[in-house]
């Protein structure tokens, strides 16, 4: 495994590369994209945010560009797109995680589904 | 671009505060941008709330990781290389400082001044405020009061505090207390103590333990049980020469027999200073009934109960009280109050604080003074640090070292303090007998304040110094070399600035200072209406049993005055009952003869009882007829002379001499008037009559000698004669009644006599700044002031250009000190008499005082000027 070192990630790093694998955004819709997919269960801050793009721009994780201003004058925001080895890194990071999820499937703390067995 | 409401500006800044230097601008705006754009989509309320709490705790989070990741990523220092830094700065800087050496030193002692001063009136403040009453968890301890129906607070009752003790759950425990002189018979010289009529639970609500034998016992505090004493520790050594045999014998108090059950430990010390014995609450001289109120409750609160709900339970035990008994006055209840506030009192309170804030003003000045010196230092270091910065050094490093060297400078200055604060402590607990009772000590709190505000003090006195010196640009600070450029004027400037802060700082000190100068001075020159001098006074309580017949007081009065006047180096002796500054004496109502007044309504008069020739004894002026005579006797009718403010009150624009005056007791002929008299320094004197002991015998009284040279040598004499006439009777508080008269005035003189060696601390320092911003700016102006003096300018001229400068400083200090003083004063108020709070001499004398040093300090860098050499100065 090429990026073994980097895991576990955080929680903020890695919803924001599972999000960005779908599309490139900006930050404000990052922020309400994550809250709605994940059910409100992370709510990340500006500053947070901000934190780990940078940290993940850092590691050429992600790369930034400049959106073209919709409305001339209005200020220029940036839009972030995931590199391929951000993809690499939230794809070991998964796999960790599923790996985890099969562990207690194993020995029946959860079912297949991801639900807790009726009766133990 | 549209930065938002406050809010965002707000979290604009921060972003940029917090983050700037961490985090690119980039990141930095989308921050900013993101942001505001949740924040205008977030409803108003708690949702924008919890918002901003958590974006401002997301900051400092990310402010922390990326701060860290930063220092890791660049230097990957340890926290032995840390240390190495600092250690490597320390030598850099003692190197420094002893190139330095009176700068160095004056910054050591201003310092030493500042964190001295402190460290001693926090020690103060800790004693008398925060932690006065040495018992454990004294904040559990409360105050209980019998009220009445409109609202009026007593002691309490014996009976009542049976019922409460009975039937409170609010209170884990409730003493009744009264303190009271007693006599001790039977043990040599006959003496009158303190001491302190007790509940069993006392020492249990104070929660302290006798160090030998054992506490009070139930049973021992009800009528009809054994009557038993505790003694305290130095009573046990004086009277006792600490014999271990002590607990089972006997002590007479007040002619009854006490076994002595135990001791207390040496450090405990109850509200009274001087309190000698503990004793059986029984044995009190006081009936023990519903009606007599005459105890002090003090009662411990039970675990999880705070001092409201223990309020409305005994208010309302108290009520059901009135309610079921006939004796107890209808509307009864009771009030609970914190012991700690009702001990340490509003005047000690007012003190303490305005001492608190005099001294973190002197604190002020000596920082700011301290970071003056650092900054004239840092401007001719300006080469030293380019040099260090070309060679590499990182401004971090830079820092670093003039933080360490501004810490090392604070503590050695901290040391000094501490010793200057310990000297200062011991030397306040020892003059104002006011504070005795107060535990006042440098303890570990005070002296980690002291850690704290040297550490604090030399952070700050370094910081700007520190921020402005490291950012020299190599190339410009090493053009500049050996002028200081004008970075140098920039700091002259900031200099500037601290001086007036200085400045009125020390007016604000100087006007609260002398303001209780001159209220001591006003109390010194209170009229009392007698003359005290060489006057040496004793007190004494007859025993219960002794002289119970008028006829046999007054023989032994007699005998008592005989042998007093017989003592040699003497210019007499008197008794009174009621004497000037000794708090005791009575009141009663009185009225004219044949007034409609009702009691209620007639004046009431202080009374005291004297001996004949009192008057002129005393040096009390006789305005009119006569003072009492041996003949005014129970023979003869009663007699009295009535006092100046009396006679205008009763008998207004008319002779009293031969009228009656009429008390519930009795009426008596006026035979003469007299000056007033003062009973204490402030409020107006008492109107007053004073009746004779050939007629009105007292059972306690004071004992008058008026001695050739210092009274407190009479002592012996005093005792002697005294016991002369019966060596079975108490004398006690042998004193000279000037001491009296000075105690009095106690805060008064305290708080003055500090306020005012701050105020000359807060003088001298503000000198030594003005000093070194004068000098400093001269030096600093040498070539213009060559050009000047080559252009022809006068020497004069240029000295008053000098102290020009130094006199606006003082004139916008000073004013911007008068309108700090006003504010604050109102504070002192309470401790200010006969003075005007705004008394415009004091803020005068204020202003002048700190224009006179103002000008002092600049004369020599004044005088310094006009003596520059043209061609040097241009040369260089």
């Amino acid at each position: 495994m090429p990026h073994d070192d980097a895991l576990p990630l955080s929680v903020p790093v890695y919803q924001i590369l599972v999000e960005l694998a779908g599309a490139p955004l900006h930050g404000y819709a990052l922020i309400e994209e994550i809250r709605d997919r994940t059910g409100g269960e992370v709510d990340l801050t500006p500053s947070t945010l901000y934190g780990a793009l940078h940290r993940m721009l850092g590691q050429k994780w992600i790369l930034e560009e400049a959106e073209t201003a919709s409305d001339a004058g209005g200020p220029r925001r940036r839009i972030y797109a995931i590199t391929e080895t951000g993809r690499e890194v939230a794809r070991a990071e998964a796999r960790r995680l599923h790996r985890a999820a099969s562990q207690a499937v194993a020995v029946r703390l959860l079912d297949a589904s991801g639900l807790e067995p009726r009766n133990p | 671009m549209d930065r938002g409401g406050p809010v965002e500006r707000i979290h604009g800044l921060l972003v940029h505060l917090v983050l700037g230097g961490v985090l690119p601008r980039g990141r930095r705006e989308g921050i900013q941008e993101v942001f505001g754009a949740l924040w205008r989509r977030t409803p108003v309320g708690i949702p924008r709330l919890r918002l901003a709490v958590r974006e401002g705790w997301g900051l400092i989070r990310l402010r922390w990781t990326l701060g860290r990741s930063a220092r890791a990523g660049e230097t990957r220092m340890t926290w032995e290389d840390g240390m190495d830094e600092v250690w490597r700065s320390l030598v850099l800087g003692i190197r420094g400082m002893a190139r330095r050496p009176v700068v160095a030193l004056a910054a050591v002692v201003t310092l030493g001044l500042g964190i001295g001063g402190t460290t001693a009136v926090y020690s103060m403040a800790d004693g008398v405020l925060f932690d006065p009453l040495p018992f454990p968890d004294a904040d559990e301890l409360v105050l209980v009061n019998q009220t009445g129906e409109d609202g009026r607070q007593s002691l309490l009752s014996y009976l009542n505090f049976r019922d409460l003790q009975a039937e409170t759950r609010t209170l884990e425990s409730l003493a009744l207390w009264t303190g009271l002189s007693v006599s001790v018979t039977g043990l040599g010289e006959p003496e009158r103590i303190r001491g302190e009529f007790v509940s069993a639970s006392y020492f249990d609500v104070l929660g302290m333990e006798v160090s030998l034998g054992r506490a009070l016992a139930p049973g021992e505090d009800v009528p009809g049980g054994a009557r038993t004493a505790v003694l305290a520790h130095r009573y046990w050594e004086r009277r006792f020469g600490s014999d271990p045999e002590v607990v089972g014998r006997t002590i007479e108090l007040n002619n009854r027999a006490h076994i002595i059950v135990g001791v207390m430990p040496p450090a405990f010390r109850s509200f009274w200073d001087d309190t000698e014995a503990w004793i059986s609450l029984h044995s009190a001289p006081r009936t023990l009934d519903r009606t007599s109120r005459s105890f002090f409750g003090i009662g411990r609160l039970a675990d999880g109960v705070d001092r409201e709900t223990s309020l409305r339970e005994l208010d309302g035990i108290m009520a059901r009280l009135a309610e079921a008994s006939p004796e107890m006055e209808p509307g009864a209840g009771a009030n609970v109050r914190d012991l700690t506030r009702w001990v340490v009192g509003d005047d000690r309170r007012t003190l303490v604080v305005s001492l608190l804030g005099a001294i973190a003003m002197v604190l002020l000045i000596a920082t700011a003074n301290v970071a003056g010196l650092q900054l004239a230092r840092s401007s001719t270091r300006g080469q030293e640090m380019a040099i260090r910065s070309a060679l590499g050094s990182g401004r971090r490093r830079l820092i670093v070292q003039l933080l360490v060297e501004n810490v090392a400078v604070a503590a050695v200055g901290g040391l000094l303090g501490l010793g200057i604060a310990a000297l200062a402590v011991r030397a306040a607990a020892a003059t104002f007998p006011g504070f005795q009772s107060f535990d006042i000590a440098l303890h570990p709190p005070a002296i980690l304040v002291a850690a704290g505000v040297t550490i604090g003090v030399g952070l700050l006195a370094g910081l700007w110094p520190a921020l402005r010196a490291s950012e020299v640009r190599p190339g410009a600070g090493l053009r500049d070399a050996g002028r200081g450029g004008s970075s140098g004027i920039g700091t002259a400037r900031f200099r500037s600035v601290l001086l007036v802060g200085q400045m009125a700082l020390a007016v604000t000190l100087l006007v609260g200072a002398g303001l209780l100068v001159r209220t001591v001075s006003a109390l010194n020159s209170v009229d009392v209406g007698f003359d005290a001098e060489g006057l040496l006074t004793g007190e004494t309580r007859l025993t219960a049993e002794a002289y119970a017949e008028d006829a046999d007081r007054m023989d032994y009065l007699d005998q008592v005055l005989r042998s007093l006047e017989a003592i040699p180096g003497t210019s007499g002796a008197t008794l009174v009952a009621g004497m000037p500054f000794s708090g005791d004496g009575g009141r009663t109502p009185v009225r004219a003869e044949g007034s409609s007044l009702s009691w209620d309504e007639a004046s009431t008069a202080f009374t005291p009882i004297v001996a004949p020739g009192y008057t002129a004894f005393m040096g009390i002026e006789l305005l009119r007829g006569r003072e009492f005579e041996r003949t005014d006797d129970p023979g003869s009718g009663f007699v009295a002379v009535a006092s100046q403010g009396l006679a205008e009150r009763i008998y207004p624009g008319e002779d009293p001499v031969g009228r009656m005056l009429e008390t519930p007791e009795g009426t008596a002929r006026i035979v003469g008037v007299v000056g007033d008299v003062r009973q204490s320094l402030v409020g107006d004197p008492e109107p007053m009559f004073y009746l004779s002991y050939r007629q009105v015998p007292p059972s306690l009284f004071s004992v008058l000698i008026r001695t050739h040279g210092p009274p407190e040598t009479y002592e012996r004499a005093l005792k002697e004669a005294f016991w002369r006439a019966d060596s079975n009777q108490p004398l006690w508080e042998i004193m000279p009644l000037e001491d009296r008269m000075a105690s009095y005035a106690g805060v008064q003189r305290f708080t003055s006599s500090l306020l005012g060696t701050f105020a000359l601390l807060a003088l001298l320092l503000t000198g030594v700044g003005m000093y070194g911003v004068v000098a400093h700016t001269v030096n600093l102006r040498r070539r213009e002031l060559g050009i000047r003096l080559a252009m022809g300018a006068e020497r004069g001229t240029l000295r008053r250009m000098v102290l020009g400068q130094g006199l606006r400083l003082a004139i916008v200090g000073g004013v911007l000190g008068l309108g700090a003083a006003l504010a604050l004063v109102r504070g002192l108020r309470s401790l200010i008499f006969g003075v005007s709070a705004a008394d415009p001499l004091t803020y005068a004398l204020a202003i002048a005082g700190v224009a006179a040093v103002a000008l002092l300090a600049c004369w020599v860098p004044a005088v310094r000027a006009t003596r520059v050499d043209p061609t040097t100065a241009l040369r260089e």
